[in-house]
């Protein structure tokens, strides 16, 4: 069996590892700068280049890396890896919450001034009502678990979290677990929370609610967080050129400053022109 | 006829009813009312021989009309014109038209060529009639600083001591624009102590205009009680103009008066040698007094300049042919100068550059000459206010793939806000590589930032910030930081980025049955990776061949490093490996990737 195995590994390997063996620029994700264009980031961790303007306008975004959330002016778009528009909606609220983990299939949105959750149901974008979000509450994040399930992450206006687990068919509450944490502003990635308070973020247990990690906030004030990619988050502060990224399969997370467009173009700021010889 | 004589002798006698004289020691600055009215009888202190006390009067014109002053003087008797040697005026005391409410300055100056008591009759002429002003009285005491000269071509030069303060100037001989006048002075001390000649005698300098055809030679510090020494003042004209200035010996002022000559035909005498100073002023150049070409900060780039002109005036009948044009000296030099020999023609002018580029802190000399004339150069090697940078990373050794923080420090305390331009160059070292476009400050997503420093702090900052974030890049090679001020040497630090072995940042592998997937993402900062080996295990942890796998993917490295690169040595990479068996029964993979630095190795688990 082991035998058969091998062989069949050798033989495979030999035949088609040319084929299969893949090299590129690694990709980031996107992100949405201040003035609303949305821009590719290429590198590593802490070595970012910044890419020309895809988009232009945007008020906030969300990528996964196989597809994203755009909201324009009384807009939002779904659109897959090639920034294709999938579907577009009408749609004229300001704090929309936007989550995609993967495919455009985990995308969801929560539209809190309508109470309406917009999921993409593989042929158009589904609309569910939630009336169980009450006033005061605030969705500090969103995620869709499976076709039928979306989780919210709920501040209560006592300042504790609570998680709710809503069904997309009928939109009641299937559960709800509340959490030993004040946050401002959440990020929920399945197995852990991220809790944005003033000064720091604290890592949570999704499971257990135990603090993993804290880290200090680069920088103090309102923050705006958003996906840059499934395993990346986009954080900016209202000063432009100051944005962050958190990469989520970090060891240790850490923010990394990210560079803002090109301010003033040198000569020696041009493209690489390396050549093979 | 005669109506018309006694008008005009009624209205002189009004004008001159209307002057008013008062003790100005405000020099003009205080009103009247403030100001002692000129007594009938006026004593100056007691004033050593060969020296001078002075008293400032106001002449104000009182009346409704305007005055006209035809002269003041000092007379040796009551309503005589015999000007007495010892008491003189200077300032407006000749012609000078008074409009009603209006005044005048002039200084009475008392004198003294001998010892004792004088008089002088101070008067105003006013259409003829003279109008006495006060009759003035000093005691001449013993010499205490004199002055006096022997020259032929001077009237007053007779060796007696010079008076002080004179309406005379003391007149040099007329001198050739390529020659020199010298009178030598003799400087006695009978005080009873040691004094600084140095201090005390100087040329008067227009603050608009340094050059002067007038120079002194040089004086000792010292000049003992009861001594006399000797010194120059040589008149060199550059041009043919008359020259005045003032040769000062303590409070004492002695009129100095020169007239250069050249030649009309044309020679090298006729030239006018002019140049515009750092300000944008033309000036004359004048063989007498140095050419300062400033203050040049040791090391900075760039170099005082200024542009002569050799101009051969209008009335000059012939063009004049220059032979020699040169700059002598370190830290001189002459550009943009004529072939030689060149000639100027009547009514033009010909230009060249002398720069002064200090080498060291100091006085630096040198000689310009056109011609047979020359023109000392001097000019000042300085260090700048801002002291020499230096520059710290919070990451030692350097490397790939870090945000990295400068920060600019001084060693001690600026004594100026200054702003510098940090600059960030990158050299790979990688064969073909130019560049690497992640190397940047964040803050601007360039190379290149701004530099505050306040005065008295010992760092600088960009827009507030000490620690400036750099990306140090994904490839192997040297970063250099240039910080560069006006006026200062710039400084440049530069800090070397090894070959590393391949660096991976982040990995996964996974069962997509009927494939086994291998993803990661890292860095070859020497882009020489090519060679890569899989060894798979089963779950239990045994090796499923005797020997990895070994996949040349040199190709695929190389053109993703060298066509169209747009992130430097970062790459991604996915594997697939189809499995015809069961991919569960596979539990993990060591892979291993070689660059000319080294391998790495890496052994995830399959999920």
């Amino acid at each position: 069996m082991k035998l058969s195995l091998l062989t069949a590994i050798c033989l495979a390997i030999t035949a088609s590892i040319a084929a299969n063996c893949q090299v590129a620029t690694p990709s980031v994700g996107y992100v949405r700068y201040a003035n609303g264009d949305v821009r590719p980031i290429y590198g590593l961790p802490g070595n970012y280049i910044v890419g020309d303007s895809v988009l232009t306008s945007a008020e906030a975004v969300s990528f996964s890396g196989a597809g994203g959330w755009v909201s324009k002016p009384g807009t939002l778009a779904l659109m897959d890896s090639k920034l294709t528009s999938v579907v577009t909606s009408e749609v004229r609220e300001s704090a929309a919450l936007f989550h995609i983990d993967g495919s455009i299939e985990t995308a969801v949105a929560w539209l809190p001034e309508s109470h309406v959750l917009l999921h993409w149901n593989g042929k158009s974008l589904s609309s569910t009502p939630v009336s169980l979000i009450g006033e005061g509450d605030t969705a500090t994040s969103v995620r869709k678990l499976d076709a039928n399930t979306a989780s919210f992450l709920v501040s209560k206006p006592g300042g504790s979290v609570a998680s709710y687990r809503i069904s997309l068919l009928t939109g009641e509450l299937k559960s709800s677990v509340p959490m030993a944490a004040a946050c401002k502003s959440t990020w929920d990635d399945s197995s852990r929370i991220f809790c944005f308070s003033d000064q720091r973020l604290s890592v949570l247990s999704a499971a257990s609610g135990d603090i993993l990690q804290e880290l200090a906030l680069p920088v103090e004030g309102s923050l705006t967080i958003e996906e840059a990619s499934a395993r990346c988050l986009h954080l900016s502060a209202k000063a432009p050129g100051e944005n962050w990224l958190l990469h989520l399969d970090d060891k240790d997370l850490q923010f990394y400053q990210l560079p803002g467009p090109k301010i003033s173009p040198s000569p020696t700021d041009g493209a690489n022109t390396n050549s093979a010889k | 006829m005669k109506a018309l004589a006694l008008t005009a002798l009624f209205c002189s006698c009004l004008g001159a009813q209307n002057l008013a004289f008062y003790l100005d020691p405000s020099g003009g600055a205080s009103p009247v009312s403030a100001l002692t009215s000129l007594p009938a009888a006026y004593g100056f202190p007691d004033t050593p021989v060969g020296s001078v006390s002075s008293s400032v009067i106001r002449v104000v014109n009182t009346g409704p009309a305007s005055v006209v002053v035809d002269a003041v003087y000092v007379g040796a008797e009551a309503g005589s014109a015999y000007r007495t040697p010892n008491f003189t005026l200077t300032g407006s005391t000749l012609g000078a038209t008074i409009a009603p409410g209006a005044f005048k300055l002039m200084t009475f100056n008392f004198t003294p060529s001998t010892t004792g008591i004088t008089f002088g009759y101070l008067q105003a002429s006013v259409a003829g009639v003279s109008i006495p002003m006060t009759t003035a009285a000093g005691n001449g005491t013993a010499p205490q600083i004199t002055l006096s000269c022997s020259s032929s071509g001077i009237v007053q030069c007779t060796g007696a001591t010079l008076q002080p303060n004179s309406a005379n100037s003391l007149t040099f001989p007329n001198t050739l624009t390529t020659g020199t006048t010298q009178v030598p002075f003799t400087l006695t001390n009978s005080s009873a102590s040691a004094i600084n000649p140095q201090t005390l005698v100087s040329l008067t300098v227009p603050t608009n205009n340094p050059n002067s055809p007038f120079s002194l030679s040089s004086l000792p510090s010292t000049l003992a009680a009861g001594s006399s020494l000797t010194f120059n003042v040589t008149f060199a004209p550059s041009t043919a103009n008359t020259y005045q200035t003032n040769l000062l010996v303590g409070n004492a002022t002695y009129p100095l008066m020169g007239s250069g000559s050249s030649s009309v035909l044309g020679d090298i005498s006729s030239l006018v040698i002019t140049y515009v100073d750092s300000t944008g002023v033309r000036l004359t150049a004048q063989a007498a007094t140095p050419i300062s070409l400033g203050q040049s900060v040791v090391g900075a780039s760039g170099s005082n300049s200024f542009t002569f002109s050799i101009t051969n005036p209008q009335t000059t009948i012939s063009a004049v042919s220059v032979a020699a044009l040169s700059v002598s000296g370190t830290g001189f030099a002459i550009s943009q100068a004529p072939s030689l020999p060149f000639s100027v023609a009547p009514g033009t002018s010909t230009t060249f550059t002398v720069t002064f580029n200090a080498t060291a802190t100091g006085t630096f000399s040198g000689l310009l000459t056109v011609g047979t004339r020359v023109f000392a150069l001097t000019g000042q090697g300085i260090n700048s206010p801002v002291p020499n940078p230096s520059f710290s990373i919070d990451v030692q050794p350097l490397v790939s793939q870090k945000q990295a923080h400068l920060s600019v420090n001084f060693p001690t305390a600026t004594t100026v806000s200054a702003i510098g331009t940090l600059t960030m160059k990158f050299a790979p070292t990688v064969a073909n590589v130019s560049d690497d476009p992640a190397v940047v400050f964040t803050a601007t997503n360039g190379r290149q930032l701004q530099i505050d420093v306040a005065n008295g702090a010992t760092v600088g900052k960009y827009s507030g910030q000490t620690a400036l974030t750099f990306q140090t890049g994904t490839t192997a090679g040297t970063l250099t930081f240039t910080l560069t001020f006006p006026n200062k040497a710039p400084y440049s630090q530069s800090f070397t980025i090894t070959p590393a072995q391949v660096q991976v940042t982040s990995m996964n592998a996974v069962r997509q049955d009927p494939n086994l997937v291998i993803t990661m993402t890292g860095y070859d900062n020497t882009y020489s990776l090519g060679q890569l080996g899989f060894l798979f295990y089963d779950t239990s942890g045994k090796a499923m061949t005797a020997n990895p796998l070994n996949v040349d993917a040199a190709s695929a490295f190389k053109q993703l490093f060298f066509t169209n690169n747009q992130a430097g040595g970062a790459f991604s990479l996915r594997a697939s490996f189809p499995v015809t068996g069961k991919v569960a029964d596979i539990g993990s993979v060591a892979f291993t990737l070689t660059n000319s630095a080294g391998t790495t190795s890496q052994t995830p688990a399959f999920q």
